[in-house]
């Protein structure tokens, strides 16, 4: 009878044991992985249509528009400037966060773009997902480009909110937002909101400039 | 049998309990985000008026990734020689190899990255050892013998060949030290080696030890040969510096959050 018991609690013990990592399953496990090989097999045939790299200007523009739709659809530019901005966001007045976020975005698109569009990308390797922490999540890849020859290691760090949305992106290594809100930090002790939000505007157009000569 | 009985019942139950609050952290986990960010889907810039909420980084915990802090009690030091090594590499050492990266084709460039990559076995070896990276070890010392026997350690065939293990990167003393508690200490730009830590730097010293070339002979063949090898190898990174310094608001802040997060990775891994 007792043997019964014992073997009869086990039993149950076990079953909720079960019951209960099958619960502990994040719901959105493997999502986050599935965004970003979405987000390449997606950006890959626009980098690759040989209807873009014809030389002209007008297709260069073109191409850069179609990527912009699926960068901004991806990343949460909001949630990106809110980050390297870090406890001085709260001073910003709402129309100064509205500029900061146009401006830095601008300021991204500026200084990344061209090397997105040049540097002719292969393919896009294993992508692999881990949980950080709290419901974010990061993905890591492998770019595969062809000048200068080599693989880049990129990962994306994502949180799920009803759509999945990039909060930073780590480059070997270096992570965006880590990086500029330690300079962001610097430039912030000494300005004011206002200067410091002209300081990224003027940045922005120094490298547009920079580009377009 | 009634202890025997008790003590399972003990480990069963709480298991159990550990697994049922691990689930309901888990449930909580997916959904930490309050309505103040809701808009950031809604329409990625906020409506005219909007005023966004404070807390945001302890809310979702986003300040914990706050890497790449360090302490930097030498910072007018550090300064200088930044300024000073940045001078070096743009008038001198930038246009050098760029120079040499346009003359010495692709292949012979490897080559010596390879050579020298190989001649540093020692270095990455007793250091694997000594971070418990036993199976690394064993890769990193069939990929030394390998490279060795059939090229010489010019062609590095077996670099890239896959190991019973991910060799991810290049283990040093420092990351050694790392791994053995040891923080960063503070932040140091030397001259023309650029940018360190107090733990790197007593790493930089233990590794040069181990490296073969330390040991040539006169004292100037010794160091040409490993300012040969940091040239080399920087003239497959040109483009990666000039692309940092022209992004960055603040290049000094940038390079120094870059190193150390690149270190954090690198010991990570």
């Amino acid at each position: 009878m007792q043997i019964h018991t014992l073997r009869f609690l086990v039993v149950i013990s076990f079953a909720v044991f079960a019951l209960a990592s099958l619960g502990a399953v994040p719901a959105h496990a493997g999502g986050a992985a599935d965004r970003i090989q979405n987000f390449s097999d997606n950006m890959l045939p626009i980098l690759q249509d040989p209807a873009y790299s014809d030389g002209s200007q007008e297709s260069y523009t073109a191409q850069r528009a179609q990527l912009l739709t699926l960068i901004d659809d991806l990343f949460d530019w909001l949630t990106i400037s809110q980050l390297t901005v870090s406890r001085a966001w709260n001073d910003f007045s709402p129309d100064q966060q509205r500029e900061f976020v146009e401006a830095f975005r601008y300021l991204l698109e500026a200084t990344y773009m061209d090397r997105i569009q040049q540097s002719g990308t292969q393919r896009v390797e294993a992508i692999d997902e881990t949980e950080i922490s709290n419901g974010k999540f990061e993905v890591t890849t492998l770019v595969v480009v062809a000048s200068p020859d080599r693989e880049l290691p990129i990962t994306y760090r994502l949180y799920h909110h009803g759509v999945w949305k990039v909060y930073d992106v780590v480059v070997e290594g270096v992570s965006l937002v880590g990086n500029y809100r330690s300079q962001f930090q610097e430039l912030l002790d000494s300005h004011t909101p206002e200067e410091f939000i002209d300081i990224v505007q003027q940045k922005a157009e120094e490298m547009k400039s920079a580009q377009n000569q | 049998m009634n202890f025997l009985r008790a003590l399972i019942l003990f480990v069963l139950g709480s298991a159990t309990l550990l697994q049922v609050v691990a689930c309901n952290s888990a449930d909580d986990q997916v959904t930490p985000f309050s309505d103040d960010i809701m808009f950031a889907e809604a329409d990625q810039i906020p409506p005219q008026g909007t005023t966004i909420d404070a807390g945001f980084d302890s809310e979702f915990g986003f300040a914990e990734e706050d890497e790449g802090i360090v302490d930097d009690p030498l910072e007018p030091w550090n300064r200088f020689w930044f300024e000073v090594n940045d001078a070096a590499y743009s008038y001198a050492l930038n246009p050098l190899a760029k120079g040499y990266r346009y003359v010495v084709p692709d292949e012979l460039r490897r080559g010596v990255r390879n050579f020298f990559h190989n001649l540093l076995f020692p270095v990455r070896f007793v250091n694997c050892i000594l971070q418990g990276k036993f199976l690394a070890a064993g890769v990193e010392f069939s990929r030394f013998v390998g490279n060795t026997m059939y090229g010489f350690g010019f062609l590095g065939h077996f670099n890239d060949a896959k190991g019973i293990v991910e060799v991810t990167d290049d283990e040093d003393f420092g990351q050694t030290l790392a791994v053995w508690g040891f923080g960063n200490g503070f932040y140091v730009v030397w001259p023309l080696l650029g940018p360190s830590t107090l733990r790197d730097t007593i790493g930089m010293l233990g590794d040069s030890a181990l490296s073969p070339v330390t040991y040539v002979s006169p004292w100037y063949a010794s160091t040409a040969a490993s300012a040969y090898a940091r040239f080399n190898t920087l003239s497959f990174h040109i483009d990666e510096y000039d692309a940092l310094k022209s992004a960055a608001f603040e290049p000094y802040s940038a390079f120094r959050n870059a190193y150390i997060q690149l270190r954090n990775e690198q010991i990570r891994e």
